[in-house]
């Protein structure tokens, strides 16, 4: 998969299908709302192939990303950031990708205060931006559609960016479109996974046509520790339970979740380093008794 | 000038911190910390499977996933009386050091150190090694590095969890995951290969070296023994943070709190009442200069001034609530609790840690000039240097009992109460459950930040960070870089406070 990505994108840059705009950087903002930081934290371990890596600091410079703002890894002051925010709500700066991690909080009884910006319910920025935005990405399920703190009961009130839960429709209507033409784009997972979310980036900075799923998730999505190939999540077989299925919609489902399965002590296939291609034998009783993650 | 009473927002904290103080001129003369953020973990828990809790609460926090896993398993271990694998105790001390080895390092070299390249700092002799260094984001050297290497001794979680953040390897009775000699040789490369870079790096000299230095006069001696000891990143931290004298400021409440972690793979076992833990617990009163032991029943959250059904005085978490209630006037300021033990405000954190486990260096340090921010920071120095240690002996201790199982089975019962109590990078974690009818009847985290970053409790008093702001003086009102240093000196992690807020960034004159 890590292949055919590297060749599909030479192939693309071969026909000079390029970002709009690529004569200038393309700005990146990341704001956090009702989040556990999982995502930054998770595209600091992004890696590629060779000791050397390919990491979060290689995509923004080998892309040319200039990182307007993230609320933990960036230097910039709160009061500058918050003239940034200004300066692409006035259409003053142009922004390209608008990340959004964690959910969108609407409680306590619809006001947004809950999680504030400024004083303001934090919402209400994130829904101006997204509408100054050539892609606005849903970082990890939580802004996708909800995640953990959408669970029942909703304690926070929370939603996704474009779907609450498997129901379209979340901050943004289900028609609503970037200014690049697309809907909220889902990076799922409980984390997203670091080098899905550095893929996802580089194809839209690619101006690569995205096919999304029935809810909005790109084809570079897939379950946890999964092969690329039958997109089967691989927790069971290789930690030893049960898939979650956090790139699922409806994750957390009101069921019990844990489940244990057990593995042979000792007997267990050596573990292919991550990114060969793997052959998985299709009925192999191991992977979360073959269901599929998709929620 | 007038006291005027201004609000200060700061970021790279994980998740955002609202600091509103009065200051008389330029001297901090009252505080109050504003958690903006409410998710509610604890209702979605209710209700639940108790193993959901397995799920649901690693992802409190991205940051420190692991502990909050250890602590959920530990809780529900206690409650159900379940043996457990030693060779499980042993993994899960393993990933939990690993995640505080990482830490210490992306939040040292990518939160904290980044303050010493403000501009504000311009004509200070050590700022342009401090720049070569540090300089965010991710330009200078060793804040590059740490990108790379915080992530390769993730590897060891990895090994065992599959993922990080967010992984569900450990449950009642042991881990998931199966040993295997793969996950060990990955274990032992990742811990090779973070050595060799922090000897080189961050230390400046052997590990062994290093270890050898038992007080403070030691360390000063080492610091300036060599060009290579003084241009390490420790050496460059030390220098800079007391020629502006961090060690100075921060102090806050005199006494610390930690509740222990690491247990002993053989003797934690049920009925879990001797908790042996490689890393003790202990309250240190500032008052008697002693270390008291720690019991759990001292503990209780006040709500007085927090956004919450108010219950009047302390509760122990397993009778706690968490019922939001917001305010906007009145005097309630806070998502956050105001957890208290012995009904003393007390200071949790690595400092803690390891001042209470008796670590010569640290209480060296501690006797001459108390908790300060400086001396928190380099403690995040000082303690991967020993953690490094432990893990290689644990490692070794797994290829010995490789044998062994990693897990028992046993069923889970429908009744009890535990709690699991482990300390996470910043600081003592606790999880307090009641089960009933094989259902979460009650669930209370109780995290680092929120003893620390704590509001003013039923007899109003002062949270520790409110505490620690007052006398401290702010040169420059509009870059409270002074500021900065105390609260990132605690690792401020307010995602984690799970009731914790998430403030708006401008600073705003209220007066």
């Amino acid at each position: 998969m890590y292949l055919y990505w590297d060749q599909l994108k030479q192939e693309l840059s071969e026909q000079g299908q390029n970002f709009r705009g690529r004569d200038r950087e393309a700005t990146l903002l990341w704001m956090a709302c009702g989040s556990c930081n999982g995502e930054s934290m998770a595209i600091l371990g992004a890696e590629g192939p060779g000791k050397a890596g390919y990491n979060l600091l290689d995509f923004l410079e080998d892309e040319g990303v200039r990182l307007l703002w993230h609320p933990s890894l960036s230097e910039t002051s709160p009061r500058e950031a918050a003239t940034i925010i200004a300066r692409i709500l006035a259409a003053e700066e142009e922004l390209a990708m608008l990340c959004v991690e964690g959910s969108i909080i609407n409680g306590p009884h619809g006001s947004g205060m809950y999680d504030t910006f400024d004083g303001q319910p934090k919402r209400d920025i994130i829904r101006a931006l997204c509408d100054r935005a050539q892609y606005v990405i849903a970082m990890g399920t939580c802004s996708a559609f909800g995640g953990i703190p959408a669970a029942p009961p909703n304690p926070s009130e929370s939603c996704g960016l474009q779907f609450t839960n498997e129901q379209p429709g979340g901050l943004l209507g289900p028609e609503w479109r970037s200014r690049a033409g697309l809907p909220v784009i889902n990076v799922a997972g409980c984390p997203a996974d670091a080098q899905t979310m550095i893929k996802t980036m580089s194809l839209v900075l690619a101006g690569l046509p995205l096919e999304l799923d029935k809810f909005n998730r790109p084809l570079t999505v897939g379950p946890c520790l999964s092969d690329g190939i039958t997109k089967r999540c691989g927790t069971a077989q290789k930690v030893g339970y049960a898939c979650v299925g956090c790139i699922g919609a409806k994750f957390p489902l009101s069921k019990p979740m844990f489940r244990q399965v057990e593995l042979p002590q000792r007997e267990l296939p050596v573990l292919l380093p991550p990114r060969a291609p793997i052959f998985m034998i299709p009925g192999s009783d191991a992977a979360g008794n073959g269901a599929p993650c998709h929620g | 000038m007038a006291k005027q009473i201004i609000k200060m927002d700061l970021n790279r904290v994980e998740g955002d911190l609202e600091i509103k103080l009065e200051v008389d001129d330029h001297t901090v003369t009252d505080a109050w910390c504003v958690g903006t953020m409410y998710r509610g973990f604890e209702q979605i828990l209710v209700g639940r499977a108790p193993t959901d809790a397995l799920v649901i609460t690693p992802r409190i926090c991205g940051i420190c996933s692991t502990s909050q896993l250890y602590a959920a398993t530990s809780a529900l271990e206690v409650a159900f009386q379940t043996p457990l694998a030693p060779n499980a105790t042993r993994i899960r001390n393993l990933c939990l050091m690993a995640e505080a080895v990482m830490s210490d390092a992306r939040h040292t070299f990518l939160m904290f150190a980044p303050d010493f390249c403000n501009p504000a700092y311009r004509g200070q002799p050590l700022y342009g090694e401090a720049l070569e260094l540090f300089e965010p984001p991710f330009k200078g050297r060793v804040a590059r590095e740490t990108v790379y290497h915080s992530k390769q001794i993730l590897g060891i979680v990895i090994a065992f969890g599959g993922q990080w953040p967010h992984a569900t390897y450990m449950m009642p009775g042991g881990v998931t995951c199966p040993l295997t000699e793969e996950s060990l040789a990955a274990c032992l490369a990742a811990i090779d290969d973070y050595t060799q870079w922090y000897e080189q790096t961050v230390l400046g000299c052997r590990c062994e070296r290093w270890l050898g230095l038992n007080t403070m006069a030691d360390f000063f001696a080492w610091l300036d023994e060599t060009e290579a000891h003084r241009h390490s990143a420790v050496g460059v931290f030390a220098r800079f943070g007391r020629a502006l004298g961090l060690h100075q400021t921060g102090q806050g409440t005199p006494h610390l709190l930690s509740t222990g972690c690491y247990y002993d793979p053989e003797n934690w076992q049920p009925p879990f009442t001797a908790r042996q833990c490689l890393q003790p617990a202990g309250f240190y009163d500032g008052e008697t200069d002693r270390i008291e032991s720690f019991d759990q029943r001292q503990v209780a959250e006040h709500v007085r001034y927090s956004w919450y059904a108010d219950y009047g005085g302390g509760r122990h978490p397993w009778e706690g609530e968490t019922q939001p209630d917001y305010q906007p006037d009145g005097d309630r300021y806070t998502y956050a609790k105001a957890p208290r033990y012995q009904d003393q405000v007390v200071q949790l954190g690595p400092l803690s840690d390891l001042v209470i486990a008796g670590d010569r260096l640290l209480t060296s340090f501690f006797q001459a000039e108390g908790a300060n921010t400086w001396l928190r920071q380099f403690t995040r120095f000082h303690r991967p240097v020993s953690l490094l240690q432990q893990m290689r002996r644990t490692v070794i201790e797994l290829q010995q009992h490789f044998d062994e199982p990693t897990f028992i089975k046993s069923a889970l019962g429908a009744e009890g109460e535990g709690c699991g109590l482990i300390n996470a990078s910043r600081g003592s974690l606790g999880h307090w459950v009641k089960i009933k009818d094989g259902r979460i009847a009650n669930y209370q985290v109780i995290t680092p930040t929120s003893w620390n970053g704590s509001p003013r409790d039923s007899a109003n008093r002062r949270g520790h960070w409110e505490e620690s702001f007052i006398g401290l003086e702010i040169k420059d009102l509009d870059n409270p870089i002074e500021l900065c240093h105390v609260v990132r000196s605690h690792d401020a992690c307010l995602v984690c406070t799970v009731h914790f807020v998430k403030g708006g960034r401008k600073r705003t004159f209220l007066v």
